[in-house]
């Protein structure tokens, strides 16, 4: 997972999966029902023409209503459509904008889609547009209606023909009407225009353009999906090892028993302080190689052990003084010596100086010694 | 010398050198034991940022036979002059060794050119072959610097010490004391810091690591505060229906056990998270927990180990609930907050918020006929609400001070939330128990949950100081 780009774009499949895709196709669908509306509004409330009042009002009003709606509360409230949380529970104003901006879409694909299947019915067959209503007070204010809803930009239908096209005020209104057709068709698609579809375009933009800039600050807008985007990245600092891991070395388990009296016999003292071990001893490991060499064969026809303090690091050296000593005596004992008090790791201890003659091979007695009495020599 | 730092760790077997190469590589898999010669061959640890490799550690194996190498070389060295070719003819020539195979797999990369970290267990007496090996590496040019990672008492450390002291600086510029088990993250740039010291050529490239650590550093807490935040919103709002037909009060029962499991799924969830933040692969957290845990969640026992002395939490709790949004978010009026405090001591103890309460709201729901069911949950007693906090933090606590070198078990001594939260300003403690109040009545805002980060992250801090 390379950046957040890359996290967002894989995001409707592996979170969100088909309701997402409902979504995403709800302006399609709404358009859809557009035209079902507007097939509706030819059949009713008369077979013989589209009622102007019931038009305005399902195709400008109502949605402009709704476009107002959604738009103040996505914008202002930062609040989503009702369908918002069937698509996602996740908390984040990103998605609300982005529901936002689909809801704002779908209103103008709605009349939209209105708009042309009428164009496509004005030009295949006739059309009739009329209005009439039994309210005296609607029937009187029908002409300022119309003029408002022209709102200065669009030429506001003619009185006459307003008249005219209200229904049953002349005989054989309907051949008549049918001359205003066009007319109406022109004046009503600038409305739906100037109403609806330009403004929730414009909005939809805007609630795009926001969604846009949330995104930039994803990380502050939603905490569980930044929690996720962080489990995923990798960090562009980081150790590599270039050789795998060694596995655990398997370790030798004996218990050694650890007894407890005075050191006699003397021995090849490895790294002990002079006087420590029993008279006749030799002591190892403080100076060269070579002359320790030369001392295991002078006296290892004699001696026959080795006195190593139990948490001495075991070398190489040692080891091969060992085997250098068994070339003379048929296996010496290496006798470790505990200090008291004991050393806190004793176990770990022993267990190392276990590994230790295994891994060389040595082949010696190993013994554990408290030693009760320092003896002096 | 290579195009980026290098340096090996070397030394006498079993004296840390894997554990300070864990330590400062954040690596948990490599093999650290008490046996002496685990580590059998040179191991290399780059740290890389954005494909571009910074620097790199060689973890080694001991030094097996310094002596007789020495004795070798100094039999055919004419003058001085010769000892560092000596040195890689040496190793040439026992290549195939198996006897010699550990010190090759030591002086390969130091003749490579790769700088020298000599690290020692200063508990132990100076000896012969200690002084062939530190022989040994002063004929290579290389920057070196000398750690003592005192591992045995401190007695024995102290007796050892000048011994120690006096025998390195022949040889080292720098000598340092590093415990790779215990030295704090700061300490640990702090080394690198000092190796950008002894190797100028090396500087940029080492203190930019530096930098970058620091920020990875910093970046992680934030994100572990984050997942605080997180999971403390999961598990107080966490609802638990039970519709099961039986006794009332034996079904009550099971319910709260299957919610308890639910509350420790979720936190051992935290806990692997929190690990993975920090690079911990392979904390064993049963064995880390045991000691500290109590299987029951929800017993009242429980709280008391792990959330604030009852006292305390009744000052901040009333001061909390005296304090206003507003106050709150504004983060003014810290004195009167703390008036509130004061007097909250005497009164809060009183206030039924969380006095003997259960830990959790437990309703029978019967809404439906035929259909009725316990429904547990969201948490609703603060002290309770505190503890589970105090829980999630501990753990926090145990993967942030945790260097990667340490395999043991879980270290009891510590401070906990009390403490950390003494380390705030009152100002910044009642704030926090106002969001936790506050998230026991509803889900917090992307912008609380912010604010509590912070808080949170101030806690943090706590930690690193005490
Ligand atoms: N108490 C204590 N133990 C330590 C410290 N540093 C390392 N250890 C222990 O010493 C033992 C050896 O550590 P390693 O890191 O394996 O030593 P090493 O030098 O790599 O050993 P080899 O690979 O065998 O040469 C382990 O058990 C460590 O846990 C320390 O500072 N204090
Ligand atoms: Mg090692």
């Amino acid at each position: 997972m390379a950046n957040f780009d890359a996290f967002l774009s894989k995001a409707p499949e592996s979170r969100l999966g088909a309701r997402w895709q409902v979504a995403r196709f709800w302006p399609l669908m709404a358009g859809f029902n557009g035209v079902l509306a507007m097939n509706a509004l030819m059949l009713w409330p008369s077979r013989s023409g589209v009622h102007l009042l019931i038009f305005i009002m399902t195709l400008v009003l109502l949605p402009f209503l709704l476009m107002l709606w959604t738009a103040l509360a996505g914008l202002i409230g930062g609040r989503a459509p009702w369908w918002r949380w069937l698509v996602t529970q996740h908390r984040d104003p990103a998605i609300n904008l982005w529901s936002c901006r689909q809801a704002l879409l779908a209103q103008a694909s709605f009349v939209g889609s209105a708009l042309v299947w009428l164009w496509l019915m004005l030009i295949s067959r006739q059309m009739v547009f009329y209005w009439s209503t039994s309210i005296e007070w609607v029937s009187q204010r029908v002409d300022s209606l119309f003029q408002v809803l022209s709102l200065g930009v669009i030429t506001a239908p003619r009185a006459l023909v307003i008249s005219a096209s209200e229904a049953g005020a002349i005989t054989g209104w309907e051949t008549a009407l049918l001359s205003h057709a066009a007319y109406w068709g022109a004046w009503l698609s600038q409305v739906m225009l100037l109403w609806v579809i330009a403004p929730a375009l414009i909005l939809a933009g805007l609630c795009h353009w926001r969604m846009r800039r949330t995104l930039a600050h994803w990380p502050d807008h939603n905490a569980q999906l930044r929690r996720y985007y962080h489990s995923l990245k990798q960090d562009p600092l980081r150790y590599t090892a270039l050789e795998p891991a060694q596995p655990d070395a398997s370790l030798s388990a004996n218990k050694l028993a650890i007894a407890r009296h005075p050191l006699t016999e003397p021995g090849f003292g490895w790294l002990q302080p002079e006087g420590y071990l029993p008279a006749g001893s030799v002591y190892l490991g403080r100076g060269g190689h070579k002359a320790d060499e030369q001392s295991v064969r002078n006296e290892g026809g004699v001696l026959k052990h080795w006195y190593c303090r139990v948490d001495q690091v075991a070398t190489g050296d040692l080891a091969d003084l060992i085997q250098l000593h068994s070339q003379q005596c048929d296996h010496p004992t290496l006798i470790l010596c505990v200090p008291d008090p004991e050393p806190s790791e004793l176990n770990n201890l022993l267990r190392s100086w276990q590994t230790f003659v295994e891994r060389q091979q040595l082949r010696v007695h190993l013994t554990v010694v408290q030693p009760e009495v320092q003896k002096h020599g | 010398m290579a195009e980026f730092p290098c340096f090996a760790v070397v030394g006498h077997p079993n004296q840390g050198k894997s554990s300070v190469v864990s330590t400062l590589a954040q690596d948990d898999h490599i093999a650290i034991s008490p046996v002496s010669g685990t580590t059998r061959e040179a191991h290399r640890y780059r740290l890389v940022l954005k494909e571009r490799v910074l620097y790199e550690w060689i973890d080694t194996p001991g030094f097996q036979r310094a002596r007789q190498i020495l004795e070798w070389c100094n039999e055919r060295a004419h003058s001085a002059a010769d000892r560092p070719a000596l040195l890689s003819q040496f190793v040439e020539e026992h290549k195939t060794d198996p006897r010699f195979a550990d010190d090759c797999a030591v002086l390969t990369p130091v003749l490579a050119g790769a700088g020298i970290i000599y690290v020692v267990n200063s508990s132990q007496p100076y000896s012969a072959a200690h002084d062939a090996e530190l022989t040994l590496l002063s004929w290579t040019a290389q920057p070196r610097l000398a750690l003592l990672n005192p591992m045995g008492p401190a007695d024995q450390v102290a007796a050892t010490r000048t011994q120690w002291q006096q025998a390195l600086q022949q040889y080292f510029s720098l000598v340092r004391t590093f415990n790779p088990l215990r030295d704090s993250f700061t300490s640990q740039l702090a080394l690198i810091r000092s190796l950008a010291e002894i190797a100028p050529d090396w500087q940029s490239a080492l203190l930019e690591g530096v930098d970058a650590l620091e920020h990875q550093r910093q970046e992680r807490h934030d994100q572990a505060a984050d997942a605080v935040v997180g999971y403390c919103e999961q598990v107080y709002r966490f609802q638990l229906q039970v519709p099961l037909a039986g006794p009332k009060e034996q079904l009550k029962a099971r319910a709260l056990a299957q919610y308890n499991a639910e509350l420790q799924r979720r936190e051992s969830r935290l806990q692997r998270t929190l690990a993975r933040i920090y690079g911990h692969h392979h904390l064993d957290w049963e064995g880390e927990w045991q000691p500290l845990s109590h299987r029951d969640l929800t017993d009242r026992r429980e709280w008391r180990a792990w959330g604030l002395p009852r006292r305390r939490l009744a000052a901040l709790s009333t001061a909390a609930g005296a304090a206003s949004g507003l106050a709150v978010d504004a983060a003014a009026g810290g004195t009167s907050l703390l008036l509130g405090a004061a007097l909250g001591g005497v009164i809060g103890g009183l206030a039924g918020n969380f006095a003997g309460r259960d830990p959790v709201t437990v309703q029978w729901v019967e809404k439906i006929p035929g259909y009725e069911h316990w429904q547990l949950g969201p948490v609703s007693n603060l002290e309770f609400a505190v503890a589970l906090f105090g829980r999630a933090l501990r753990i926090w606590y145990q993967v942030r001070v945790r260097n990667h070198a340490d395999r043991a078990a879980l270290r009891l001594s510590g401070s906990d939330l009390n403490q950390w939260l003494e380390g705030l300003a009152s100002r910044q403690q009642v704030q926090w128990l106002y969001w936790l109040r506050k998230w026991l009545k509803r889900s917090l805002t992307e912008s609380e949950q912010k604010q509590m980060k912070h808080l949170i992250l101030s806690i943090g801090d706590q930690m690193d100081s005490l």
